[in-house]
């Protein structure tokens, strides 16, 4: 494999290529260009005169957009090209490509140049295990143009590629010959149109108004207005500005119109292969932009509230009221051979739904959104008390019950060997972790709110509020590990405590069920050398049996859990160390040009002084993008109350001053300013602006 | 004992597992209100052909949460084409509409989201539990003696 992928996206359509603009695609390599969770193009690759290209430099000026400056011979050649060849290309509603050869030396050139095109039709979620192929593929050129299908049943998908220029044909080339004169050049455009039929031979797509995708210009103007519509961040942490940047931008990749809200967007949960909505993902990246980009969370709420759960049906996971985990447009989903139309398996996703409508309405005082979804809160509310109550003891667990393609572990840690003993040992099922309940609690809480302020039902929001105080003193008593002075990972049926030490604590301060009494100790052992990396709160503890620095959910760092511990802690008055947090996780970023990882290993920093970032396959990832926002908020401490907007920064040592301007929310807008413990005490102002 | 899905259903308002789309559409009428959709207004129009051939098409309304059902042609938010016996499968539970919709088998224009508010309406497929049942046998699975397994 070669080392370097490109990708461009726009919307859930992206190429992935190799560093010469090349596609090659193997179960082991699963690049290609994607629409609709279906594979378009599996083999796109160029040659001059029958040979391959190497690459001098990839340029990447925006998501959408990427440039190949490419010369013909292997990589090992001494580069003495009379030939070289520019190959530029944008992705939106079809891959547009322009190939331009130069012809460098005196004499007139005679090229052949080819394009080699075939695709499988490979569905996104299988591509690294496809199996054989339940439809036919068919090649036909026709018109001057290469269509290449896929059909089974009424089921099928196609992509036409046309050129600019009058190519010869056959059912895997484009070729050209072509003559270009002593220091002159040749060019033509290439399109690929992928194709998803639905009825009459339209695309589905069109059939519902939704748009199919946007030009070039159209997406630069788009992203311009969005990096001008957002917050500005003036400080003296130039790295910062630069992480606050990349995720504004990386940000608007990741943005994501569904099929049932055509014309709004909602975040993603990562690029490219995520690019669909994951509900637990979707809601986190909301709440964590909620100070910056308030609309992505109204699009989140109302497209989980249209396709929330109604019914029982055990290969969805599905049960009434229930939020969604993922939905899926590929073949397996529309022949339900996966669950993905959509599938419910996620425990998590439904008291978060309701925690980010509350959060939300706290920010921005929408009244008609909180009204509107008021049916789905309300079966929300039932399900957490009902079908998330499976071992009858009011907590929140889960269970798979599709055993084939479900999901083992229903939180956010959904690896099989991510909830365990301290010994290693793994629990039993059903398992009820600790973070769910903390979530429960809050979503109760925060529902009683919204049920006294917005719904007007009194007697609502006094039952939430006696529940969620009997859960919080339950749960103080049930999940606490005497012996250790913190909160077990989950507990089992029977009521042993999941003993291993982990980050899921973190989580609990965020929601407020820790007692009083059992914070301080739960703040020693986040901040304690064997869950502090000193870039972050590991998800497992060192010394734990199941403990590894590069094990996915047992001993690497999240910076998005972090993220939500830094709220933790500051929700209960420790400043300080969530400004740590803070500081380790965006001093990481710098290695990576602004640009989180989703994870990075859980070795000391001391040891490496390096983050070594966790091999994945999808970056951006949504939550590691909302990451530095949510950081931002924590060490300002912006908290919304009424119809105002409250400061009280706290500062990491190596920050002199933050001035955040233009905050949305039910006040306007809101400048913010802070300054660091080592700046002179210069008075300043935080203020409200028309 | 396991809880059915039929049963879960069962709990609202008039609603038994339908066999055919005639009987789906007469549950309907008879639900008269559901309150999951209580905000939303809108027309469905199903146009299902038997035998290669059209029949008059049934109408859904949604208003505030209460439900109609006519006949007729009149424009609707959401049209849905499909042959009978893949209806019939929908008014069970047996396939999901969104699923069909996704495979070409059945066509749909206007909005997706009036196709979406329908499979509220719609049963689960046919044998499906309450995970509180499932959850309850993996318990006393998990707690007989070893050997007794």
């Amino acid at each position: 494999m070669r080392e370097k992928s490109v990708r461009i996206l726009e919307g859930n359509t992206f190429l992935v290529s190799d560093d010469r603009g090349d596609v090659e695609a193997t179960p082991s390599v699963p690049t290609g260009m994607f629409s609709f969770d279906t594979r378009f193009l599996s083999t796109w690759v160029l040659t001059v005169n029958g040979e391959r290209l190497q690459s001098l430099a990839v340029d990447n000026p925006q998501y959408f957009e990427s440039q190949f400056f490419l010369v013909p011979g292997a990589p090992s050649h001494y580069v003495d090209a009379k030939i070289s060849v520019i190959r530029h290309r944008s992705i939106g509603r079809t891959l547009a490509e322009r190939l331009t050869v130069f012809n460098h030396a005196q004499e007139t050139a005679d090229l052949t140049v080819r394009v080699e095109a075939e695709c499988d039709f490979a569905d996104l979620v299988n591509v690294s295990d496809p199996g054989a192929a339940r439809g036919r593929r068919y090649a036909r050129v026709d018109n001057g143009r290469l269509r290449l299908g896929y059909q089974r049943e009424a089921f099928r998908r196609e992509v036409v590629i046309t050129t600019s220029t009058p190519a010869q044909l056959t059912e895997r080339t484009l070729s050209w010959q072509v003559r270009i004169g002593p220091q002159q050049e040749w060019s033509t455009d290439l399109e690929v149109e992928p194709d998803v039929q639905g009825a009459r031979g339209h695309d589905l797509r069109a059939s519902l108004g939704a748009g199919s995708g946007s030009t070039k210009v159209e997406l630069r103007q788009d992203l311009e207005a969005w990096l001008a519509h957002a917050p500005r961040l003036d400080t003296d942490w130039g790295s910062l500005a630069d992480t606050y940047r990349r995720s504004l931008i990386d940000m608007a990749a990741l943005r994501y119109s569904p099929l049932a809200l055509p014309r709004e967007t909602l975040p993603a949960a990562g690029l490219p292969w995520f690019m669909t909505i994951i509900g637990r993902d979707s809601i986190l990246t909301s709440l964590q932009s909620l100070p910056f980009v308030p609309e992505l969370a109204a699009t989140t709420l109302r497209l989980l509230a249209i396709d929330q759960g109604s019914r029982l049906d055990d290969f969805r996971e599905e049960e009434p009221g229930k939020i969604l985990r993922e939905f899926r447009y590929g073949e397996s989903a529309a022949f339900e051979e996966q669950p993905h139309s959509p599938y419910f398996g996620s425990a998590d996703a439904t008291p978060l739904f309701l925690v980010l409508l509350d959060e939300y309405h706290l920010w921005t005082g929408d009244d008609h959104l909180v009204r509107q979804i008021e049916p789905e809160a309300r079966a929300a509310l039932r399900w957490i008390d009902e079908y998330a109550d499976l071992m009858g003891n009011g907590y929140v667990s889960y269970l798979r019950r599709n055993k084939d393609s479900g999901v083992e572990n229903q939180c956010w840690k959904e690896n099989w060997d991510s909830i365990s003993y301290r010994d290693g040992r793994l629990p039993g099922s059903p398992r009820a972790t600790c973070e769910l309940q903390g979530y429960a609690y809050d979503a109760r809480l925060r529902a009683a709110r919204l049920a006294r302020e917005v719904w007007h039902d009194e007697s609502l929001a006094h039952r939430l509020t006696r529940q969620a105080e009997d859960l919080k003193r339950r749960f103080n008593r049930d999940f606490w590990v005497e012996d250790g002075g913190y909160f077990a990972i989950a507990v089992e049926p029977d009521g042993s405590k999941v003993d291993a030490l982990s980050s899921n604590i973190g989580h609990l301060l965020w929601s407020g069920i820790v007692d009083a009494s059992r914070v301080q100790s739960t703040v020693d052992h986040l901040m304690g050398p064997r869950l502090y990396s000193g870039w972050g709160v590991r998800t497992l503890a060192a010394g734990e049996g199941r403990y590894n620095p590069v094990g996915y959910h047992v001993g690497t760092v999240w910076p998005f859990d972090n993220s939500f511990i830094a709220w933790g802690l500051r929700r209960y008055g420790y400043k300080e160390e969530a400004a740590r947090i803070a500081q380790g996780i965006l001093e990481s970023a710098e290695f990576f040009e602004g640009r989180l990882p989703e994870a990075f290993a859980g070795y000391d920093r001391e040891l490496t002084r390096y983050p070594v970032q966790y091999p994945t396959a999808c970056s951006p990832q949504a939550w590691s993008t909302g990451t530095p926002l949510l950081l931002l908020r924590t060490m300002l401490g912006l908290e919304p109350i009424g119809a105002h907007l409250t400061v009280d920064p706290a500062l990491p040592s190596n920050i002199g001053w933050i001035g955040l301007l233009d905050i949305p929310g039910r006040w306007g807008r809101f400048d913010a300013f802070a300054r660091g413990r080592g700046e002179s005490l210069v008075p300043v102002v935080s203020r409200f602006r028309g | 004992m396991l809880r059915l899905a039929g049963s879960a259903m069962g709990r609202r308002k008039g609603v038994g597992v339908p066999n055919s789309t005639t009987e789906f559409f007469a549950a309907m009428e008879r639900r008269g209100h559901d309150p999951l959709l209580e905000r939303m207004n809108f027309d469905l129009r199903f146009d299902l052909s038997e035998d290669g051939r059209d029949t008059q098409p049934w109408r859904l309304t949604i208003r505030r949460g209460d439900l109609g059902v006519s006949r007729g042609p009149e424009d609707a938010d959401c049209v849905i084409t499909a042959d009978r016996a893949t209806f019939d499968r929908i008014a069970r539970g047996e396939t999901k509409p969104l699923a069909a919709w996704l495979r070409n088998q059945i066509a749909v224009e206007g909005h997706l989201q009036p196709l979406i508010a329908l499979e509220r309406l719609l049963p689960g497929p046919p044998g499906s539990h309450d995970p509180r049942a499932l959850a309850e046998v993996a318990i006393a699975t998990a707690q007989r003696p070893e050997s007794a397994r």
